[in-house]
């Protein structure tokens, strides 16, 4: 007799044991749904940011007259002075519009009037003032190891050129340069980066200035028609990522999911 | 005396084995409940997501067309999943819907999502999205 009741209570203890854990995972299965809901909610944002920093990239790549490519030592930047800043700035303006119209808790930075781009890693800011038409090369975190300008002024027939440093050293700065009528420029410059250098293009009317000063270069143009290859070389590997300076911000309501950050054109 | 002792033993037996057979399944359908929603759901989310980015890579959904977006979908999508597609395109004044079937999805649970876009056609560049629902079979 009192076999079977240990056999009855053992049994039955053994049922509430199993019953205790299936509890466990059904409360288990409320937190999945929970999870659920969180992994959707940052797929969104992420899908949504993915989506509109690509199309933006499209929209640089096919609407600016700008190239820009980055490897592991260099970075390329073509372009031409002046910018097309009008025709970039409609297209990016339309895109803008209709994606913070379908979804309002889209927010899109307008084109900032001066463009500026960045490799994020070195923190080089490549940046155009449209009014004053000249370009910038900012390095802020690692310096480059050497910059090169090659300018084109098409039909434009290049007088004379000259440089002028205060003092030699190892960093390199060159320009190539070439005009109508076969005419050319071609100077290479050893110097010393933390003084200041420059080189100047006479086109008889006008006139192109490359300016260096403390590892930062500019290219100032009265030209209105003068494209201008820039690449910027680093001694260290740098992560190949060039960013807009112009922030997507995306939130779904009532959930942790957001994403705020740079746009990424190449 | 002891014919009762073995009616009470079997009856005891019995209660036991009927109880504890009752414990398991109700155990049984709270362990089956656990999973199946979870890995379901997120299948189809990432079928969505993921067609919607590779029609997206490879030009598809730039063309506009429904026919070869149709078409591209029913290449991706897995077998036992339906899904609609409402692109919306400033090319057009109307919405571009297509679906894998015209069903009512009636009270099926949908998985939802949209991407972005830049529909270039020609020299002219159009700012679109495309919303995309899943939902079993």
């Amino acid at each position: 007799m009192k076999k079977a009741v240990f056999f009855t209570l053992g049994l039955t203890m053994f049922a509430f044991i199993v019953l205790s854990l299936s509890f466990l995972f059904a409360e288990n299965a409320s937190r999945y749904d929970e999870r659920f809901i969180e992994l959707v909610s940052i797929n969104r944002v992420y899908d949504l940011d993915a989506s509109l920093q690509t199309s933006f990239s499209k929209i640089f790549s096919t609407k600016s007259g700008m190239s820009y490519t980055a490897s592991t030592t260099e970075a390329i930047f073509q372009h031409k002075l002046p910018l097309d800043y009008a025709t970039l700035n409609n297209e990016y303006q339309k895109f803008r519009n209709f994606a913070q119209a379908e979804n309002n808790k889209i927010v899109i930075d307008a084109l900032p009037r001066n463009i500026s781009l960045k490799i994020s890693e070195i923190e080089l800011r490549y940046w155009q003032n449209i009014t004053k038409n000249i370009s910038y090369f900012t390095p802020s975190n690692k310096n480059p190891s050497s910059y090169s300008f090659v300018l084109d002024f098409f039909e434009t027939n290049i007088s004379s050129c000259n440089s002028s440093s205060t003092a030699s050293g190892n960093f390199s700065l060159s320009v190539a340069a070439t005009g109508g009528n076969s005419t050319t420029c071609n100077l290479t410059l050893s110097i010393n980066p933390n003084l200041q250098a420059s080189v100047g293009i006479d086109l008889g009317s006008n006139a192109l200035t490359v300016q260096f000063s403390n590892y930062v270069a500019s290219v100032e143009a009265i030209n209105n028609n003068v494209s201008v290859t820039s690449r910027v070389k680093y001694s260290a590997n740098i992560k190949p990522k060039i960013e807009l300076d112009s922030k997507i911000n995306i939130t779904i309501p009532y959930l942790i999911a957001r994403r705020y950050g740079n746009i990424r054109i190449a | 005396m002891i014919d009762k002792k073995a009616f009470v033993l079997s009856l005891d037996a019995s209660v036991a084995v009927v109880l504890v057979v009752l414990i398991l399944a109700g155990s049984s359908f709270f362990f089956i409940k656990t999973n199946e929603n979870f890995i379901t759901n997120m299948q189809m989310h990432r079928a969505g997501s993921d067609i919607t980015a590779v029609l997206d890579a490879d030009g598809t959904l730039s063309t506009l067309d429904v026919v070869q977006i149709k078409s591209g979908i029913e290449d991706l999508l897995p077998t036992n999943y339906n899904m609609r597609m409402t692109i919306n395109s400033t090319a057009y004044n109307y919405l571009i819907i297509v679906e894998t079937e015209s069903e009512d999805t009636g009270k099926k649970f949908i998985i939802s999502g949209k991407r972005f876009f830049y529909a270039v056609q020609g020299g002219n560049a159009y700012p679109s999205s495309a919303k995309y629902e899943v939902w079993s079979k």
